[in-house]
């Protein structure tokens, strides 16, 4: 598919005997990405690789029609926040800013407005001309953040972005992505932290032992692990009478009344039947229910169940 | 120590802490009398300098303390209460070239335990952290994870009434995060210690703490527990339907349920006091052949609570 | 039998932390285990001990010289031989003294070698792996740590210096015949262990205050002995230069032969001419004592509350 942001064809790339990613097949459409895995799962090198900072060891990734490999024409459209520190301690935000765009072909005067530009949005405005060196770590990931984002990249890569930062700095930051977004920048983000990715998007990419472990969004993928029974927790008043009545559905495979009372929880095979005949249910036997949710259709739960 | 566990772990009055001229702590005033107990704040509000003065590592400028008994206004105060208190500091930090087991021996002895007594603990929070084998090995190749544990493991091997845990599932994945939330909830309601915990994962806090305290320029300004804090006034509920609304909506309109907010299929709803339950509710989308997927209690999320704590300008 | 389980994962401890105890005993012995675990930087004892097995036996063969017999039994072929008078005439030239001070002053270099190679890394990769958060946050005073880190870099440094001055001394007491070295040489006993003394001590100090400022090991090890022979170079250089042996002040080794020369009154050790004012040299050597210790409880102040 041509219309696609990002496709790999057997993506491979080992270092010497250790694996960083083995034969990824995918396609993503665009928009904003989770990336995710637990550590060692190969996320850094899937990233290093559609940022064209190192050449598969086999297969091949194309992003927006590039092939990002040592691509100049590519780096004017991708814009790469990466996860360690890589600033120049010496200069300002701004000059470390407008440095780097300069590097990439933009005049003294137009790298200047672009760089206090991309600063203002990344909360930097009343910073840019203090001294990187004595920044805090939320202000370095945002100057970061800047230099990638200065060049009105089409495509964003950003790893880990908010490891580290205060709640203040965290919610602003998603914000911006989310502004981004809707902005019609694709952005791909990794993290470790499952709610983090939770609170920007739904589409997800899972590796695990650089393999591809699961793609979508996450209430597809949950769909996908049949095998894994739902999980539904009820609160309500008279919670025996409500948990015999559910014992009755179909698909319902276990049925377990809290020791207090007054919560139950229910497994079943078949969600659509349980939610469809659930009101059917409590009208009739008046069990008096506060309050229904599913505990693992979240990402945590799909995690857990692909990673094990 | 039957006399400590009576009187609050830490107990602190209108406590002050300044370097040069910036004030770290303002007349700072806490209680912490057990459980564990969220510390948050943004950056610069001064956590850093309570934890270094509830390890006996400051003087307090002003202000009056008591930790686990001892007061840190005395030198020989800073030292007790160390005894009392256990430390997992934020930043990875090991004894260069020594095993797992060595370090957290050798730091129970200069804690005060025997030779034996350090050798036998040391095992035993190894085991409690989950570190197994790897604790023979140089604690210098361990992994993140790993070396979360061994620090979790070291703060505990003195058995400390206390324990300060500094961002204690920073750099962890998803199923070490798990672990340490699990050890870290374990130690507060199990084991009984007190806990003051920092982290900037507000859900981190919400899953381990029951209580919070909002740090912002060296004073609090937010203390209490977390259900407390994120209850709303009212029987609002959340939920999230699945089918055609439209008919749902019109019965709801007819029954006196008012829609706070809409969002695609989701809807805060104010229920009418006469309700006691969400039943009728029930029957309202049976008649309108509507699923519920999700019905929830309106809490605010302790995210927003912090965040409104943290945009007050002066406590009340 | 009764049944039990004991299914609890975390048990509290029901024994008693000792309040007061001298904290540095723990920290040293593992400074010391830490020390002792790489098996390779051991070779840097080598040089002192096999020179302490020569001397020795220098000291011997005098002693036995003296008492006419061969100090080689197994060359013995009876008789008296002519090696006898001159080994008499040469016994009474060796003096367990000079022994002594050439044994130092021969392994000036090796010791600070030792020194300074456990030494460099002691405080330098604490602050380099934060350790020192782990440290603090015990019952630990400013200076339990010193003490937990200096006694043991003393204690090795006295494998090249104060120990092998014992073995020659217990080597010439026991060879000497009615144990005469103890009972007219005795003071040069308590003069070796007083020289040993200053040497580790001024060593050791500044080995230390180095590692305390310094970002890692290797950096302070090279600082460490880049000093001393800088220091030492420069010394002698301009001594010579402007005939003025008082420059050698500047060098460390200098002032340690200037020290040396005193205790035991001799005018020269090995072919260095020690014949400046031994109270200023005294002066120097207690400067650099007093400045390397304001260093290191500055250095640990910051490491326990700066973190």
């Amino acid at each position: 598919m041509s219309g696609a942001l990002l496709s790999a064809q057997g993506l491979s790339r080992w270092y010497g005997p250790v694996v960083g990613v083995n034969d990824l097949t995918l396609e993503v459409d665009g928009g904003i990405v989770g990336l995710l895995g637990p550590n060692g799962a190969g996320k850094s090198t899937f990233l290093k690789l559609v940022a064209g900072e190192i050449r598969p060891s086999r297969g091949s990734v194309r992003v927006l029609g590039f092939e990002p490999f040592a691509n100049r024409e590519y780096f004017r459209v991708l814009g790469f926040c990466p996860q360690q520190d890589a600033l120049y301690e010496e200069l300002d935000a701004r000059e470390f800013v407008s440095f780097l765009l300069r590097l990439s072909g933009f005049d003294a005067r137009e790298a200047r407005s672009r760089a206090e530009r991309a600063l203002e949005r990344t909360g930097l405005a009343d910073a840019m001309l203090r001294r990187t060196a004595g920044f805090s770590k939320g202000m370095r990931q945002r100057t970061k953040l800047a230099a990638a984002i200065a060049h009105e990249p089409r495509f964003l890569i950003v790893d880990e972005p908010l490891t580290g930062l205060d709640p203040l700095v965290r919610t602003e930051m998603i914000a911006l992505f989310q502004e981004l977004g809707r902005e019609g920048v694709h952005i791909l983000i990794s993290s470790h932290v499952l709610h983090e990715i939770e609170s920007v998007t739904q589409d997800i990419l899972l590796l695990h032992r650089g393999r591809l472990l699961a793609q979508g969004p996450v209430p597809e993928i949950r769909k996908l692990l049949s095998r894994y029974p739902h999980k539904v927790e009820i609160h309500a008043r008279d919670a025996r009478r409500l948990a015999r009545a559910l014992l009755e559905l179909e698909g319902t495979s276990t049925v377990h009344v809290a020791p207090e009372g007054g919560r139950l929880s229910i497994e079943t095979f078949d969600l659509a039947r349980f939610h469809a005949e659930l009101p059917a249910i409590a009208a009739r036997e008046r069990a008096g229910i506060h309050t229904l949710e599913s505990t693992d259709a979240g990402l945590d739960a799909v995690f857990d169940y692909l990673v094990g | 120590m039957t006399s400590a566990s009576a009187a609050p772990v830490i107990e602190i009055h209108e406590l002050s802490k300044s370097y040069g001229r910036v004030r770290a702590l303002d007349k700072l005033s806490l209680r912490v009398e057990g459980g564990a107990v969220g510390l948050l704040g943004p950056n610069g509000a001064g956590k850093t300098t309570l934890i270094k003065l509830l390890l006996g590592l400051l003087v307090p400028d002003s202000g009056s303390a008591r930790i686990a008994g001892a007061d840190p206004r005395s030198a020989q105060g800073r030292l007790d209460l160390r005894r009392a208190v256990g430390y997992m500091p934020e930043s990875d930090c090991l004894i260069p070239g020594m095993s797992a087991i060595e370090l957290v021996a050798t730091l129970g002895e200069l804690s005060g335990l025997s030779h034996a007594d350090a050798m036998t603990r040391a095992h035993e929070v190894l085991d409690y952290v989950g570190l197994d084998e790897a604790r023979y090995r140089d604690s210098e190749q361990y992994s993140t994870g790993m070396k979360q544990r061994l620090k979790l493991a070291q703060a505990l091997v003195h058995d400390p009434a206390l324990l300060l845990l500094d961002e204690p599932t920073n750099g962890l994945d998803p199923k070490g995060r798990k672990h340490m939330l699990e050890l870290v909830a374990d130690l507060g309601t199990a084991q009984g210690k007190s806990l003051l915990v920092c982290s900037h994962l507000l859900p981190d806090i919400e899953r381990t703490c029951a209580r919070v305290v909002v740090l912002k320029a060296g004073h609090a300004v937010l203390e209490g527990s977390i259900a407390e804090l994120t209850h709303t006034r009212g029987r609002r509920l959340r939920a999230h339907f699945a089918g055609a609304l439209e008919p749902l909506d019109a019965l709801l309109e007819q029954a006196g349920v008012a829609v706070e907010s809409r969002n695609g299929n989701a809807r805060v709803l104010v229920l009418p006091e006469s309700e006691g339950d969400a039943d009728s509710l029930f029957a309202l989308c049976h008649r309108a052949g509507v699923r519920i997927e999700s019905l929830s209690q309106l809490r605010s999320s302790l995210e927003q609570v912090f965040l409104e704590g943290i945009a007050r300008e002066e406590p009340a | 039998m009764k049944a039990s389980t004991h299914t609890e994962i975390y048990r509290p401890f029901r024994g008693t932390l000792a309040a007061r105890r001298s904290r540095w005993k723990p920290l040293a012995l593992s400074t010391l285990r830490g020390a002792l675990r790489k098996k390779l930087p051991l070779l840097l004892f080598a040089p002192p001990a096999i020179a302490t097995v020569i001397f020795s036996f220098v000291v011997y063969a005098k002693f036995a010289l003296e008492a006419g017999t061969n100090p080689l039994p197994g060359t013995e072929d009876g008789r008296a031989s002519p090696m006898a008078a001159v080994g008499g005439m040469a016994g009474n030239l060796i003096e367990v003294r000079t022994q002594i001070i050439g044994f130092h002053a021969a392994m000036d270099f090796f010791v600070l070698l030792i020194v300074a190679w456990y030494g460099s890394g002691l405080i330098a990769e604490d602050a380099r792996r934060k350790a020192h958060l782990l440290y603090f946050a015990r019952p630990l005073t400013r200076l339990d740590y010193l003490l937990g880190k200096w006694l043991p870099l003393v204690l090795m440094g006295a494998c090249g210096t104060l120990l092998p001055g014992l073995v020659i001394c217990s080597v010439a007491a026991f060879a000497s015949p009615n144990w005469s070295f103890v009972t007219q040489e005795g003071d040069t006993i308590l003069k070796m262990i007083a020289y040993s003394l200053v040497s580790l001590v001024v060593q050791t100090s500044i080995v230390l205050a180095i590692s305390s400022l310094a970002q890692r090991k290797t950096h302070a090890l090279a600082v460490s002995l880049g000093c001393f022979a800088l220091l030492g170079g420069l010394g002698s250089m301009l001594a010579r230069l402007v005939h003025e042996p008082a420059w050698n002040l500047l060098s460390v080794f200098g002032c340690l032969r200037r020290v040396s020369a005193g205790l035991f009154d001799v005018q020269r050790i090995l072919h260095f001419r020690a014949n400046w004012s031994l109270a200023a040299t005294w002066f120097v050597l207690a400067g650099w004592v007093l400045v390397a210790w304001v260093v290191l409880f500055w250095r640990t102040r910051r490491l326990e509350q700066n973190g």
